[in-house]
């Protein structure tokens, strides 16, 4: 849920010509008056004329979804298009941060599972980077948890997929 | 996609126009947000680029300030009331330059009327570019006339069909569209005149389109029901019947109800919709309050691809 209390959704559409359909698709949320919060295009996937996927969240109500869903479904540069609620398992979202300090395995727990988490830098004066992946559900309250704890300094790069 | 692409789906229009050179559009009675807003999104889109306004000077700086738009001052036009609007408007568009007109805050018949002066067709009347996913499994099509004209004689259709053909063949490309003549049967009735007429008009000589007509929706767009229910004997009937590129309505009443039908289908996802008031030295607007944001910008990018065709002809 967002802070109206919509619920929160990602598409991910496989396209042909991926920066036409992400105007096209960009231009389909506007003339609903549905806000994109985040948007992510993926590379090429070499079969069928599709060249790529996007996908993007978004929150609103289960029928606007719906009416979203048959509206991008049926523009010219998508090939399919798979929804899912934000706190689907199935999605994967993945984030590079900045810490303060080493991370132990108890900054990193959810309330089921520990997320991925691999130290891939270490300096001085930037300090530790860090790749955790996870669901976006579960990844958003911990980087929520670690950023209230100051633990995390900077989030260099935040994506979800599938 | 270049000039000479299909287009699939009437939202495509809206790429294709922010490629194509961008247009000067007036709004006729140019003091209302919502109108603003839309002109706004078709800047955006790269459609427009010069917003042109006319009406009541503070009610249009009013707007302005509210939607955070920016206009020339040169490109706001003071006119107080409906009569006085009309009249800069016709004179705004015979000065040249304009592509596109929008009616905004202002009165339909005082504009129409006035705008009659600047005809270029025999008739004027309104064409609908649609998509719709329960319609000849939705393929883009064409139809007419569901708000502009509002007797439907038989020399009014006839320049219905000459604006939906022009229209055919410019925005999408269609060389010799088929144009049915719809009824609710397929058989000249006395009863039913608007049979009578579709078989008229049939009969003539069409060197640009395919015309057959009276045709049943159904035997219009869907090659199932011919199946089921055999060719009419009709002209042209085996290049038509069930693949109608353009549905003629026999009068603004059922029109109407089909153009409203599609907008019900856009709200729920499954149809596309854009207007265009054909007839006068520019593409011209008229929106519904009914209409979408969807179609209300898909109907600027229909306009603008008309004008900028026929001007790169003329």
């Amino acid at each position: 849920m967002n802070e109206q209390g919509k619920p929160h959704w990602v598409f991910r559409a496989h396209v042909m010509d991926r920066a036409g359909a992400l105007t096209s698709i960009a231009s389909a949320f506007s003339n609903e008056g549905i806000s994109i919060d985040t948007v992510v295009g993926h590379g090429s996937e070499e079969h069928a004329g599709i060249d790529g996927s996007v996908v993007l969240t978004f929150s609103c109500s289960q029928e606007e979804k719906d009416v979203m869903v048959r509206k991008v479904k049926r523009l010219s540069k998508v090939r399919a298009l798979q929804e899912h609620p934000y706190e689907s398992q199935s999605l994967r979202k993945s984030a590079i941060i900045r810490a303060t300090r080493e991370l132990k395995p108890r900054d990193v727990a959810g309330d089921e599972t520990f997320l991925t988490c691999e130290l891939v830098g270490q300096d001085k004066a930037k300090g530790w980077t860090y790749l955790l992946a996870g669901s976006p559900s579960e990844l958003d309250l911990i980087l929520d948890r670690l950023a209230d704890e100051k633990i995390v300094t900077d989030i260099v790069y935040s994506i979800i997929g599938l | 996609m270049n000039h000479n692409e299909q287009i699939h789906h009437v939202t495509d229009l809206v790429e294709l126009a922010g490629r194509m050179r961008a247009s000067t559009v007036v709004v006729a009675g140019g003091d209302r947000p919502d109108d603003l807003r839309l002109v706004e999104s078709a800047r955006d889109h790269g459609i427009i680029d010069r917003i042109i306004l006319i009406g009541h000077r503070e009610g249009i700086a009013s707007a302005v300030d509210q939607v955070g738009i920016d206009i020339a001052s040169k490109d706001i036009i003071s006119a107080e009331g409906y009569e006085a609007v009309a009249d800069a408007t016709v004179d705004v568009l015979q000065s040249g330059g304009i592509d596109i007109l929008l009616k905004g805050n202002m009165s339909t018949p005082i504009l129409n009327k006035r705008m009659l002066s600047l005809a270029q067709r025999p008739t004027a009347s309104l064409v609908t570019v649609f998509d719709a996913a329960p319609f000849a499994a939705g393929r883009i099509m064409l139809m007419t006339d569901a708000g502009f004209t509002t007797v439907c004689t038989p020399e009014r259709m006839i320049g219905m069909v000459h604006n939906s053909v022009a229209v055919a063949q410019v925005v999408l490309g269609i060389k010799k569209p088929r144009v049915a003549i719809l009824s609710a049967n397929e058989k000249p009735i006395p009863s039913l005149p608007s049979t009578q007429i579709g078989l008229e008009l049939a009969q003539r000589d069409w060197p640009d389109a395919f015309v057959c007509g009276p045709l049943s929706f159904d035997l219009a767009t869907d090659p199932g029901s011919v199946a089921v229910k055999g060719l009419p004997d009709l002209p042209n009937a085996e290049t038509v019947a069930g693949h109608a590129d353009i549905l003629v309505c026999p009068g603004i009443d059922s029109a109407n109800i089909l153009y409203k039908t599609l907008t019900a289908l856009n709200k729920y996802g499954q149809a596309s919709l854009a207007g265009i008031t054909m007839g006068f030295s520019v593409p011209y607007i008229i929106i519904s309050r009914a209409d979408t944001m969807e179609t209300r910008l898909v109907s600027i990018a229909l306009c603008s691809i008309y004008a900028q065709r026929t001007r790169n002809t003329s």
